[in-house]
């Protein structure tokens, strides 16, 4: 698309070249990690909104258009985090936990104050052609990161396959759970503009065999019904028992950002954990309102791990007087906590498992009543845990 | 306007692996360069686990096929030269004819110069050494050798497409304007040169100094 023809009769801003640029490499990462958002059906016709940048793209998917206003705020980064996630449970434990394939940092650094109804100038023409040749650049590179054989497995196994993509778009880049050295980093040269610099850096993980992904593809069960030798009962419980050691290990040894915390930092879209921003701005273009308020994913990764006790036995039975009882009263009361934030204008999309779109429902507004009651429970929550360290620190003394 | 000039890293390629290594090598560079309207497309290598994308016109395509052809054919005519093959940009400057010259003047902003190193087998050889049904060598260690050098092609296959994306990424001041872009590409030619010795690279660049544009060698 030349910034000067479109729209002739609407002159481009600056603004929105920015909210194109980060819209469209939205739509090139997704496009070349997540297999949903490939088009089906597609039949070509292409909108002036696809001619940005000159590159024209076929993928859609349903939280495209609710992201059209993403930047409101324009200076926060888009971290745009690709995830591969188990699907079966039926693999290997050493394959249990999500890992993030890659990281991408998009970018604007402001340099003044920045006027977005600034009309583009001669300037601005010239910042749009390097950034038609970043976002060219990033296109490419795509397909030479490991991440994409991934997608390419995915995309041709589908629902084979025993593993997923999924994607988490946020404003907030949290440490990683998996060791800094197996993530390898590029950064693309920035994009200087009178009004700021743009930017965009990948961190990626290098080596994918570890997954073993050639593993991954769901086979059905079979019944060997002339099945002659057993596994001694001995061997049996030394395999469950070192299998569950191992879980619990695992689930305590994620280097400083346990997975239950992970869904409360990082909000979720295209995926069953969703949650955005608040209070955005209409495109001008005819993109849709989208605030949404902070929600709490309710599957917790943990769910029936770090219960499992190395006997083997499965500890549902959570008692009150125990700390670590305690604190995962806590985490289930985090999760199962309405929205902090109350937006009259607000709701909330969740998708199937298909990745298909479901329908919006309102958050409902709460009462003084719904507070108070939730005040006494973290004052029990808080009671509980003081008498257990004073405990403690009694028998400490002794 | 400046001009620069990338050499990118050479490789060594069988006779039969030209035309892949080339067409990625070739539309990888006219992708970033293509910066007018395009509705990118995917290609797999066959030889090689890497994927490219080429800017889906029909006709750029046929076009590189055709120079690609001509490249093959020279360095069979020539096995003892090493042939190069060279990507220019351009800008016209002059496209009204005068009374006493039609010289349209060129001026070139980019050079991209591909480096490849072609073994030097016979052609009846080398089409045997591509069918994985006749049995060249029924050792394993030659198997394996040449496992070792694809797997070697491939990394620096794929090296030379990040020098690809990092030059274009440093590079952009001297790109001209997409404001009054004819079509979804600069104006670009491809040519073909050999030499026998290890001045080639400078005879080009020297040539190209003293005329703006480079000229075909016989």
């Amino acid at each position: 698309m030349d910034l000067g023809n479109y729209g002739k009769n609407k002159p481009v801003t600056f603004g929105q070249v920015l909210n194109r640029f980060l819209l469209k490499t939205l739509q090139i990462i997704l496009g070349s990690r997540i297999p949903s958002t490939l088009p089906h059906g597609w039949n070509g016709e292409v909108k002036n909104s696809d001619k940005w940048y000159n590159l024209v793209l076929g993928h859609r998917f349903a939280t495209m258009d609710d992201l059209c206003s993403w930047t409101r705020t324009l200076t926060e980064p888009m971290v745009i985090d690709i995830i591969l996630v188990r699907k079966s449970k039926s693999f290997s434990i050493d394959m249990f936990k999500d890992v993030i394939l890659e990281r991408w940092i998009i970018c604007f650094e402001s340099q003044k104050s920045m006027m977005t109804c600034e009309i583009c100038g001669v300037s601005c023409k010239k910042t749009y052609k390097k950034l038609i040749i970043l976002l060219r650049s990033v296109y490419s590179i795509l397909r030479l990161l490991p991440a994409y054989q991934a997608f390419r497995k995915l995309s041709s196994l589908q629902k084979n396959c025993g593993f997923d993509i999924k994607y988490n778009v946020c404003s907030v880049s949290g440490a990683f759970s998996e060791p800094q050295e197996s993530m390898k980093g590029y950064s693309f040269v920035p994009v200087e503009a009178a009004q700021g610099r743009f930017g965009i850096s990948v961190c990626y993980r290098e080596d994918l065999s570890d997954f073993n992904m050639d593993g991954f593809v769901l086979h059905p069960l079979e019944i060997i019904s002339d099945y002659v030798d057993s596994p001694s009962p001995s061997s049996n419980s030394n395999k469950s028992s070192s299998t569950i050691r191992k879980v619990s290990r695992d689930a305590k040894q994620d280097s400083g950002f346990p997975n239950f915390l992970y869904s409360l930092r990082f909000p979720y879209f295209g995926s069953s954990r969703i949650s955005t921003k608040s209070s955005l701005i209409v495109d001008s273009f005819g993109d849709s309102d989208f605030s949404c308020p902070f929600i709490v994913d309710d599957t917790d990764p943990l769910d029936g791990q770090a219960s499992l006790k190395l006997d083997g036995t499965n500890s549902a039975e959570v008692s009150l007087k125990s700390q670590d009882a305690a604190v995962g009263a806590v985490i289930r009361l985090l999760r199962n906590a309405p929205p902090l934030q109350q937006d009259p204008h607000c709701y909330n999309k969740l998708e199937k498992e298909d990745g298909a779109a479901s329908e919006s429902k309102l958050c409902k507004p709460r009462k003084t009543s719904d507070g108070l009651e939730e005040l006494k429970l973290y004052r029990n929550m808080k009671d509980v845990l003081l008498a257990k360290n004073a405990a403690l620190r009694c028998i400490g003394k002794i | 306007m400046n001009c620069e000039v990338c050499q990118l890293k050479e490789l060594d390629v069988e006779h039969f692996e030209i035309r892949e290594v080339l067409r990625c090598i070739l539309h990888t560079i006219l992708f970033h360069r293509a910066l007018g309207l395009v509705r990118p497309k995917d290609v797999d290598l066959e030889l090689f686990e890497i994927t490219y994308v080429q800017c889906g016109d029909a006709e750029l395509e046929r076009k590189v096929d055709e120079k690609i052809d001509q490249f093959i054919d020279r360095v069979e005519k020539h096995p003892n030269k090493k042939t190069q093959i060279c990507i220019s940009l351009y800008e016209v400057k002059n496209k009204q004819a005068t009374w006493f010259t039609n010289k349209v003047e060129r001026h070139h902003w980019e050079y991209w110069y591909i480096n490849l190193n072609v073994a030097q087998h016979p052609k009846g050889h080398s089409s045997k050494s591509h069918s994985s049904k006749v049995v060249v060598d029924p050792e394993d260690t030659a198997a394996e050798a040449r496992r070792a050098r694809r797997a070697a092609l491939e990394t620096s296959l794929r090296d030379v497409l990040f020098q690809i994306i990092r030059f274009v990424n440093e590079k952009k001041d001297h790109v001209p304007s997409i404001q009054n872009l004819d079509g979804m590409l600069f104006p670009y030619e491809i040519t073909i040169s050999s030499s026998s010795d290890s001045a080639f690279g400078m005879d080009m660049f020297k040539r190209m100094l003293q005329t703006g544009h480079p000229t075909m060698l016989s």
